[in-house]
């Protein structure tokens, strides 16, 4: 019921935004610019950076808006035009490959007790660590679901460049998570004395 | 294992949610408001060129329009005519030249139509052989064949003779005679155009040709209401 007059609400702001009304603009952007937000923020760390590119995403979205024709759901249209706009931002900085080698850890941490501690700001903290290429990859198959011929496509690379990124990145992130978890560890320890 | 990491990434990250600072929206409505304002400015631009534009050419054709437009008018008739004679003036060569070669024996017919065909591509071949095979043909021909080849690629074939100095003898031979052509032969046209296949043209022109009286009335008829107009739209203007 809630969600059925929330789409209304949306389809409502959508028609809006197709009659360049200012107001539906602003309505579909405080609903969504927070996790439009945080989506920018998993592809370019730099808050400053990742706002400009919200502002760029958000421009087009309101410029484009009549083309999206109610196929699938309008967040996901937006997420792929925020997504897009990381992604061309990224492409300007070179060097996004980086095929530093990172030792595995033989340790895999509790990904259970993480679960519990940490928080998103951390995981993204980690995320933002990684090197643009690795994240990208990341950022597309582990969280905005996409598959490695999609991202092929998306970054001009091969599917195995694609899977071998992934492979990376998720070696770096569980040295990280594990670094965490020891202190984690050690906080909890400190703790109960 | 790296599911997991994937999981736990997602599971955290996929709906996170993180405040935009507050003058994100003014800059997002400036972005596309400038969008929209650029459209517009696009818009209204072509708009008044096109506006502009049409103003200036209609204005153009209105304030010179009357003179002009006569003029051109009876540059029009005289070129009309002008074409016609020549065209005339060109059928009547051929005409005469099927005279000629009705009264003489078949080998030149056959020569003429060697020298149409070759005159045709003249393209492919170079310069000087063509020089040298019209030469070829029109030695035993005397003036008829080269009567054929003149009129109908004239520029060409009198740029490529004159650009190959070696055989420039051709071309007086060629003016002279088709000039003397043109002269003599003026008076039978209004006989052969029905016969030819430009009839309409030479409708005109016999019409132009017979009525000169009548003609000159026209025109002045004509001169007379574009005058009458141009006095109606200076007053428009003055207005």
């Amino acid at each position: 019921m809630g969600l059925q007059i929330y789409s209304a609400k949306e389809t409502e702001w959508i028609e809006g935004c197709k009659r360049q009304d200012s107001r539906a603009q602003e309505s579909l952007y405080t609903h969504y610019s927070g996790k439009m937000y945080a989506l920018c923020c998993r592809y370019v760390p730099s808050r400053m950076e990742a706002e400009d590119v919200l502002v760029v995403a958000f421009a087009k979205v309101f410029e484009r808006i009549d083309q999206f024709k109610g196929e699938g759901s309008f967040e996901g249209w937006l997420r792929r035009i925020v997504v897009n706009e990381s992604l061309t931002y990224l492409r300007r900085n070179k060097n996004m490959y980086l095929e530093t080698e990172i030792e595995a850890v033989d340790k895999s941490p509790d990904f259970g007790q993480l679960e519990n501690h940490l928080e998103a700001d951390d995981l993204l903290r980690m995320v933002g660590e990684l090197p643009a290429g690795y994240r990208m990859v990341f950022n597309l198959y582990a969280i905005d679901g996409y598959s490695h011929k999609e991202i092929a496509e998306q970054l001009e690379i091969s599917e195995n460049t694609s899977k071998s990124q992934l492979s990376r990145a998720r070696v770096f992130l569980q040295k990280k998570l594990s670094e965490i978890e020891k202190e984690v560890g050690t906080k909890k320890s400190n703790g109960y004395e | 294992m790296s599911n997991q990491i994937d999981k736990l990434f997602k599971k955290k990250l996929e709906e996170h949610s993180i405040e935009t600072g507050p003058n994100v929206w003014a800059r997002v409505s400036a972005a596309s408001s400038k969008k929209n304002k650029a459209v517009i400015w696009f818009r209204a631009a072509a708009a008044l060129l096109l506006t502009a534009s049409a103003f200036w050419l209609y204005n153009n054709n209105s304030d010179n329009g009357t003179g002009k437009i006569a003029e051109v008018a009876t540059e029009e008739s005289k070129a009309e005519e002008q074409v016609v004679t020549q065209k005339e003036s060109e059928e009547a060569n051929h005409v005469e030249q099927n005279n000629r070669q009705a009264s003489t024996p078949a080998i030149p017919k056959k020569q003429t139509l060697i020298a149409e065909k070759k005159s045709n591509k003249p393209r492919k071949e170079n310069t000087e052989k063509q020089n040298q095979k019209i030469i070829d043909i029109t030695e035993p021909l005397e003036a008829i064949a080269q009567m054929d080849v003149i009129p109908q690629d004239s520029p060409e074939e009198s740029e490529m003779n004159t650009a190959s100095a070696s055989k420039p003898i051709v071309i007086v031979y060629e003016l002279k005679s088709y000039a003397k052509k043109t002269e003599s032969e003026l008076e039978p046209e209004p006989l052969l155009q029905k016969k030819n296949g430009l009839k309409k043209v030479l409708d005109v022109a016999n019409d132009l040709r017979t009525g000169e009286s009548p003609l000159g009335g026209l025109r002045q008829a004509k001169e007379d209401l574009f005058a009458l107009n141009f006095k109606k739209e200076d007053r428009k203007n003055n207005r």
